[in-house]
């Protein structure tokens, strides 16, 4: 039976391509996926090792300690150092301060320039090492993106933690080697001698571990009791000492929480790809499997027991499996190091590596393998039941029919029901778990309904489109003539275009009810804060306006008019601090006329006598007193959904407040703050021009920022926020979508495959339909109707199932933060039918080209 | 007389010089060696021969369903060979009907919708009248709604006939029309097809091996390594089988 096994995929070798490609892509996926988690381990050890590696020992707090006030700090590093087998010892520590170049102000992470040679991380490339106190190092690939070379002049700034402040112009003496540690994120590498350091990490310094070379011939396990003994009797009673290989393990564990998140994720994704490759495979075996009936009959008739026919088609299948498997294998393989090559090649990741576990191999081909045999199973018991007299009978071309199992009607009709009502259960209740759970069930019991369904809607909207075309109504017919095949290909594209339409349709909803969200929360487009806590440094660049105080860097007219200026800002408002609430918060005040054209929704001018406020304030009324005014007033609230804190009034309003002034004093007692009591300083107000897009805005922020002279982080606003939140939806939607992508193209494969197996059944059926006069044009769009009705019905159905679940799924997990606007992407959802009709059209090339090539006599002539 | 070198147009069905070679060198085969032959209108002839004989290739080639090597065949007054692919398929539809020796039938669709089959591809409304006479005497009547899985091996091939009756077609082309059915049913089909010449003025040519057959036919052409070697008019069984045997079939 092997023997003939071997024989049929050797004869039949073209009829399992399309099986072979779906098993290779799906295997590809999960090994893939298994990959990317080892190889970023793998890399970040690469990465993390780094720090230690010139240290034979790591000492460090256990993390079972618990009183904070035990640390490393210089006592311990003197202990360590003196304890026996120790040869140098230095601290692991960094500080935060802040580089400024003239061009821009960046963070960077400060580490002391080391004494001891082997023990040092950083390597320099050129210039001399930091001597005194004002040289410092930065790392290569900063000082390029920078523009910072040797001899360069840089303001540092920083503050220890116990309050006291550095604030020098340091010269860079050198360049050092850009480490890979991920601990140090995308910082500015600085090293300083180790006196700037002292002053950088305060009078109390605390390390995060001490690095430590060892004697020559001392033994670790030695040396590890002695640092620890050093150290508990430096007042260190639980230290953790582990050579560097340990800690690197220890720390990397730390950092792949997330990452195995990534994987569950992906994990999710291959087992989607695989159960649609699942039931691809399933639908080449039934079709093999009958296309042999007589065959197999010939061979019972000859005394080949039903076990051993059944036995040839799982061998068959093990062997297409596990062929499929390795080529799926070796594409992962492929793939992987593809990216990870590429990915090495960018600077911020010269330490990727691949890492090809064996559990990823084992589990590629043992899933491959495994399915394609569960898959086969059924079909192989089908031939298990061939009576030997089939063999003596003419080949039976009647329509099959499926019988669908009352225990699945059962249990699909139930879980369907009670997952739907869990769904709306969630959608309701706005519980994303119970959502989620509803919307997973009732999926389940769509899938074991489909056979209910499916061949049905398939029939009526053939019936529908056919009309009275004899092409049309054969395909109509031919696509549910075996119910059972027609179900397993359409639902294979049914859970693809699904899922699609639903991360889809939730995506879209979610930006729709943030950007209301957002619209509520933000009363204009773009606000520009005051650089007033960067005091005296600040270069306004521009004469103060004549209403803020001289000498302080705060925005005034002149700013107002310079962001007038730029290109898309359409409305400016000055809003300048007028006095204070009773909690001492700041009140602002502008023109009416102003505040009208910038704020969004325009009813929310407040009126004379009137304070506009945010939603956390509730009250009725509030209490104002001007800055130089000494009784207080009482002006009635109007709320808004905005989360400002700033009270706002009309300036014809403030004009009223007992004490109100705009000279310099007022602007002088607003940034002074009282006791508990924030500065207040100007600021404007921005409305911007429609339709900007994410780059847009976000150069326009840039272009704010640097012609009004604040740092970025000044320019804020409703609309930076909605366009940077649709960035991160539609990039996730992008990922989603490319990984679901795989699942829908393995479900063509299929709608592919079927379509071919049907032709190669109906040989003699085309034949005869070409001597009856069935022109070869009317046979190709006969087989394409066909493809496009099954592929067609299967997506329009899963793109109506995929809306519902993306819009209670969208409910369910914003429905307790937000109110849901559903919101639906007609585009996308458009683009996704086109697609899959489209790529049904492509599959029916090749299957309808093999049929009408061939003549009808070669066809009748067939068995 | 119906084997003639001069095609004439009261022949339905004629053909000049047809050859047919397979393969090409030491190794061609000459299915059809210059077959010329006419076919009367309004007759029912049966080709037979020996197994191998071109009988087969002979009605292939006249149907336009196979392409011939070399010579010209003429139905109903067109010249075919020159024919392309869609115009051969059209031809099929509108001037010949076939009657197969099995699977005749389209299994998705009803008797009825097979009879309508080549009149509704070729986009044709039906003549109810002539359709309720040709189920009449076919005696399909009540089987008309009935899937072919669901008919006898008799009722699928009258089904057949039936459908290749419909168009009123130049001619009808038999393949073995009995060869799957036992001898009672296949006397009924036989006498179906000869009322239809005689009552309707039908043309049909039948390749068949059966004597028995060939009797219900109003001549016989006899055929042997391509070639035509002679014809038996208004044959009878016994002729028939001596005339077989005098091939050294």
């Amino acid at each position: 039976m092997f023997s003939l096994a071997l024989a049929n995929i050797r004869m039949y070798s073209r009829r399992f391509i399309a099986v072979t490609l779906a098993v290779m892509i799906g295997t590809a996926f999960l090994a893939a996926t298994l990959m990317v988690n080892a190889s970023t381990t793998a890399s970040l050890e690469r990465s993390i090792g780094e720090a230690y590696q010139n240290a034979d020992l790591v000492a460090g707090i256990s993390p079972d300690e618990t009183d904070d006030s035990v640390g490393l700090g210089p006592e311990q590093l003197t202990a360590v150092r003196q304890a026996p087998g120790v040869a140098a010892a230095e601290a692991q520590s960094s500080a935060g301060a802040r580089i400024e170049t003239g061009s821009g102000d960046y963070n960077a992470i400060v580490q002391s320039y080391g004494s001891d040679e082997q023990l040092r991380t950083t390597k320099l490339d050129s210039g001399a090492v930091p001597a005194g106190r004002e040289e410092i190092t930065v790392d290569d690939q900063h000082a390029k993106t920078y523009h910072l070379k040797v001899g360069d002049e840089v303001g540092m700034s920083g503050s220890s933690a116990d309050g006291s402040t550095v604030d020098f112009t340091a010269r860079i003496s050198g360049i050092t080697t850009s480490s890979n540690s991920p601990f140090m994120g995308s910082n500015l590498q600085v090293t300083v001698s180790p006196q700037r350091y002292s002053t950088l990490i305060g009078s109390d310094p605390q390390y995060q571990s001490l690095l430590v070379r060892l004697d020559d011939g001392t033994d670790p396990a030695e040396a590890t009791s002695a640092v620890t003994a050093a150290l508990k009797s430096a007042g260190v009673p639980q230290a953790s000492v582990m050579t560097a290989q340990e800690r690197t393990v220890e720390d990397l564990a730390g950092f792949t929480g997330g990452q195995d998140q990534l994987t569950g994720v992906l994990l999710v994704f291959a087992l989607i790809a695989l159960v649609v490759t699942g039931l691809v495979v399933m639908n080449t075996f039934a079709v093999l499997v009958a296309q042999r009936t007589r065959e197999l009959a010939l061979l019972r008739t000859l005394g080949a027991l039903s076990s051993q026919l059944r036995r040839s088609v799982l061998v068959e299948a093990l062997v297409v499996g596990l062929v499929s498997s390795v080529l799926g294998v070796l594409l992962a393989i492929g793939v992987m190091a593809g990216l990870v090559g590429y990915v090495s090649t960018l600077p911020s990741a010269s330490f990727a590596v691949l890492a090809v576990p064996p559990g990823a191999i084992i589990a590629g081909l043992l899933a491959g393998t495994v399915m394609t045999l569960f898959a086969a199973w059924a079909p192989a018991r089908k031939a298990m039941s061939v009576a030997p007299l089939a063999a003596l009978r003419p080949a039976e071309n009647a329509t099959v029919h499926n019988r669908v199992g009352k225990v699945r009607l059962v249990f699909g009709a139930l879980l369907l029901l009670g997952g739907g009502g869990l769904l709306i259960a969630g959608a309701v209740l706005g519980l994303l778990l119970v959502g989620f759970a509803g919307g997973l069930f009732s999926f389940i019991g769509v899938l074991m309904l489909a056979s209910l369904f499916l061949p049905g809607a398939v029939r009526g909207v053939g019936r529908l489109i056919g009309g009275s075309s004899v092409p049309a109504k054969l395909a109509s017919l031919n696509s549910v003539r075996n119910p059972g095949r027609t179900t397993a290909t359409a639902t294979a594209l049914l859970i693809g275009v699904t899922l699609v339409s639903m991360m889809m349709v939730g995506a879209q909803t979610t930006k729709q009810s943030f950007n209301d969200e957002l619209a509520r929360n933000y009363l204009v487009d773009v606000t520009v804060a005051s650089p007033a806590s960067y005091g005296e440094g600040f270069d306004g660049g521009a004469q103060p306006g004549p209403d803020a105080a001289p000498g302080v860097g705060q925005l005034g007219t002149e700013q107002a008019k310079l962001a007038a200026g730029v290109d898309s800002i359409e409305e400016v408002a000055l809003l300048k601090p007028v006095g204070r609430n009773a909690a001492g918060e700041p009140v602002y005040a502008a023109t009416a006329e102003q505040l009208a054209r910038v704020l969004k929704d325009p009813s929310l001018v407040p009126g004379t006598g009137e304070v506009l406020v945010g939603q956390s304030t509730t009250s009725d009324d509030v209490e104002v007193t001007a800055f130089e005014g000494s009784t207080a007033s009482s002006l009635a609230t109007k709320h808004s959904q905005s989360e400002i804190s700033a009270p706002l009034m009309s300036l014809e309003t403030a004009q009223q407040l007992d004490g109100y002034t705009t000279g310099a004093s007022a602007a002088r007692a607003a940034a002074e703050a009282g006791p508990d009591q924030v500065g207040a300083y100007p600021l404007l107000w921005l409305k911007a021009a429609n339709g900007l897009s994410t780059d847009q805005l976000q150069e326009l922020s840039s272009t704010l920022a640097a012609e009004l002279h604040v740092q970025d982080y000044q320019v804020a606003g409703g609309a930076l926020e909605r366009s940077l939140f649709n960035q991160v939806i539609d990039t996730l939607l992008l990922v989603v979508s490319g990984l679901l992508a795989v699942a829908v193209f393995i479900a063509l494969i299929g709608v592919a495959n079927t379509l071919s197996l049907s032709v190669l059944e109906r040989t003699r059926e085309s034949a005869l339909l070409r001597a009856l006069g069935l022109t070869r044009g009317q046979l190709r769009s006969m087989l394409a109707l066909e493809a496009v009705l099954i592929a067609g019905v299967a997506a329009a159905l899963g793109i109506v199932l995929g809306t519902a679940y993306g819009a209670l799924g969208a409910q369910s997990a914003l429905g307790a933060f937000t109110d849901v606007t559903l919101s639906l992407p007609w585009a996308q959802l458009a683009l996704v039918l086109g697609v899959s009709v489209a790529a049904a059209l492509a599959a029916s090339v090749l299957p309808s080209r093999r049929a009408a090539l061939l003549s009808p006599v070669e066809g009748l002539a067939t068995e | 007389m119906t084997i003639t070198n001069t095609p004439t147009t009261t022949q339905a069905v004629s053909a000049r010089g047809l050859t047919k070679v397979y393969g090409s060198g030491s190794t061609a085969v000459h299915a059809l060696a210059g077959v010329d032959i006419g076919f009367t209108a309004g007759r029912f002839t049966a080709i037979m021969g020996p197994s191998g004989s071109g009988k087969s290739t002979l009605m292939h080639c006249l149907a336009g369903l196979d392409s011939a090597t070399s010579g010209s065949i003429t139905i109903a007054g067109q010249e075919i060979t020159s024919m392309n692919d869609n115009e051969l398929t059209r031809l099929r539809r509108e001037k010949i009907g076939f009657v197969f020796q099995s699977f005749n039938l389209v299994p998705t669709l009803d008797a009825e919708q097979n009879i309508l089959l080549p009149l509704q591809l070729a986009g044709k409304k039906h003549d109810a009248a002539w359709l309720a006479t040709v189920v009449d005497t076919l005696g399909l009547g009540d089987r008309l709604g009935h899937k072919p899985h669901e008919l006898s091996g008799g009722q699928q091939q009258r089904v057949a006939v039936a459908r290749a009756l419909l168009t009123r077609p130049a001619v009808v082309f038999g393949d073995e029309p009995t060869g799957n059915l036992d001898s009672r049913t296949g006397a009924e089909v036989l006498s179906l097809l000869r009322s239809s010449v005689r009552e309707m003025g039908q043309t049909i040519i039948m390749v068949t091996h059966d004597p028995a057959a060939a009797g219900y036919a109003d001549e016989v052409v006899l055929m042997r390594d391509g070639e035509l070697v002679g014809h038996l008019p208004d044959p009878t069984p016994e002729a028939v089988t001596s005339a077989l045997a005098g091939l050294g079939a």
